[in-house]
């Protein structure tokens, strides 16, 4: 169960860092705001990803859930402060 | 402490979760892009799984099993992701 | 389309050069003076107080010529710009454009604003195709 496990959580966080990547990309070519806000919620989120995977397979010790619950709401507010100003003219 | 602010963040972070899904919702409806209707569904499951594990606990070993909605969420943005690039070079 | 939407070359118009309701006016603006040049801050100042910075101005300005609306004149003070569109078909989008301006504001400024949505909403799905069309 472990390995599948591991494979899980990496293929999490690769998704949430490609996401990043390509969306600050997007950013960088077409200067539209929508694309900063939802790359930032995808750094939020892929730091999520990578404290869930220390917190769970890592340390199954320690307790991370403050820091992980402070990333993915840092990077969801950032998105939603995109789609309310910037997805709705 | 330390676990109410865990509570009122878990709840908090549930709900942008679910705000973010209907955001993409709409997109979708309005655009009629598939990759917003994954992104819709996978908000959802990130907000239906930070729920559970919000309302069963750390200690509860059900939580284990609730990771897989996440992981589910986040394969569906792999998929879309992948499935936006194939439909383009076809 | 139906009657309550705008010509369709109105439309394209809008889709490839006219972003924001800002860059509307800025063409307005060049179009109705007719010919004359204008420098950034120039058209900042006729703009205020409904729109615009000079650094909101420039890229609109910069788009609008790359479109081949508008004619760039270099002075000693920098670049002008002047209405002087580049083919006959682009000449008429922008009159008819000027007609809604005049007689369908309301509807012109929501597709402007609709469109604008929908390209964002299009760059982000845009943003995940890994390989670029040019």
């Amino acid at each position: 169960m472990e390995p599948f496990k591991v494979l899980l959580f990496s293929l999490a966080i690769a998704t949430c860092l490609a996401c990043t990547l390509l969306l600050f990309r997007e950013y960088r070519r077409r200067r539209l705001r929508l694309l900063l806000w939802s790359a930032l919620c995808f750094v939020g989120l892929t730091v999520n990803n990578v404290l869930l995977f220390l917190d769970v397979v890592v340390l199954p010790d320690g307790d991370l859930r403050l820091p992980r619950l402070v990333a993915s709401l840092g990077g969801m507010l950032f998105l939603l402060y995109g789609f309310v100003w910037e997805a709705e003219s | 402490m330390t676990s109410t602010v865990v509570e009122f963040l878990g709840g908090a972070v549930t709900l942008a979760f679910l705000v973010a899904g209907a955001f993409f919702l709409r997109f979708w409806r309005k655009t009629g892009q598939a990759l917003f209707r994954s992104f819709a569904l996978a908000f959802w499951l990130l907000a239906l799984n930070q729920a559970i594990v919000s309302l069963l606990g750390p200690a509860d070993e059900r939580t284990g099993y609730a990771y897989v909605l996440r992981v589910l969420g986040f394969l569906l943005i792999l998929s879309a992701i992948i499935r936006a690039n194939l439909a383009r070079k076809r | 389309m139906n009657k309550h939407d705008l010509a369709p070359d109105v439309q394209r118009l809008i889709h490839s050069s006219i972003p924001s309701v800002e860059a509307l006016e800025v063409l307005i603006l060049l179009v109705s003076s007719d010919g004359e040049v204008w420098s950034p801050d120039e058209v900042a100042a006729a703009l205020r107080p409904s729109s615009a910075a000079v650094e909101m101005v420039r890229p609109y300005l910069a788009l609008l010529a790359s479109d081949g609306l508008l004619k760039i004149t270099t002075r000693q003070d920098g670049a002008h710009f002047g209405y002087a569109p580049t083919t006959p078909a682009m000449a008429e989008a922008v009159r008819q454009l000027v007609m809604a301006y005049h007689e369908q504001p309301v509807l012109l400024i929501r597709t402007v604003y609709a469109i604008a949505d929908r390209q964002k909403l299009q760059a982000f799905v845009d943003a995940f195709k890994i390989r670029k069309d040019p």
